[in-house]
């Protein structure tokens, strides 16, 4: 009996995860991420609804949907080619940030290049 | 004379989780898991969505999920909705999760009657975890 018991733990947690487990640790880690974020800055669902344009209901269902296809066939094809892939949180704000220095950089430059070119 | 119950707490090993945050544990009574019996209930893709969930809650500090209730407001223990039918009830104790129950929710909400029932159960565990990890 205890034997059993054992086998049965192992058969469901001692297993290498396929690629439907590795779906799933990406949809719990992207919502973790997801409501880590919304507490820290105040957001409600229904503000999300909001800003997403959709009903709250929506939202709701949203939070508890299975992944998608192509979130399978994603982790399918990176298993199949030997790749990880995992979930990693950027600074949104500092990237915009960035993408914006860099533009304004280049506006600059390509002005005063202009202004050379041109004087 | 009635025989005294017996428990035991399995650990579990995750080959993908190398340095878990918290030990889980599933509580076995008198060689019974009442976790088991309701993850054997359940289809393939069902287990896997729970397997990752419970690995997650191991590994990430203070994991959040739309299917994870650390704590009831009334009682002191958890539950993990992952279908919103099939309930699975955890505890923690320090930095271990004892996964202890398992109830199917037949009417629109488990009565306060089952979740009184819970909380019993909940404090054998954590009285008999003690004793055993001490």
């Amino acid at each position: 009996m205890n034997e059993n018991l054992k086998d049965t733990i192992n058969d469901i947690f001692g297993e290498e995860p396929d690629a439907e487990e590795k779906a799933w640790d990406m949809i719990h880690e992207f919502y973790h991420l997801v409501l880590t974020k919304m507490e820290g800055d105040g957001i409600t669902r229904a503000d999300l609804a909001r800003k997403l344009g959709k009903s709250r209901a929506s939202v709701s269902q949203m939070f508890n949907k299975i992944p998608n296809l192509s979130i399978m066939k994603m982790m399918e094809i990176a298993d199949a080619v030997g790749l990880e892939i995992s979930l990693k949180e950027s600074k949104r704000d500092c990237v915009e940030d960035g993408v914006r220095k860099r533009r304004n950089d280049f506006l600059k430059t390509g002005l005063l290049d202009g202004l050379r070119m041109g004087g | 004379m009635r025989k005294a119950d017996e428990y035991r707490f399995e650990e579990l090993q995750f080959k993908d989780t190398v340095y878990p945050i918290k030990q889980v544990f599933i509580a076995v009574k008198n060689g019974r898991s009442a976790v088991l019996e309701g993850l054997k209930c359940l289809s393939e893709n069902e287990v896997k969505e729970i397997k990752s969930i419970i690995k997650k809650m191991a590994s990430i500090e203070n994991f959040r999920s739309p299917k994870v209730k650390w704590r009831m407001s009334k009682y002191k223990y958890g539950e993990i909705k992952p279908k919103g039918k099939r309930i699975f009830f955890f505890q923690k104790c320090g930095d271990n999760i004892i996964l202890f129950g398992y109830r199917l929710k037949k009417k629109k909400s488990l009565g306060d009657k089952v979740y009184r029932a819970l909380d019993k159960e909940r404090q054998e565990y954590e009285r008999e975890f003690e004793r055993y990890y001490k």
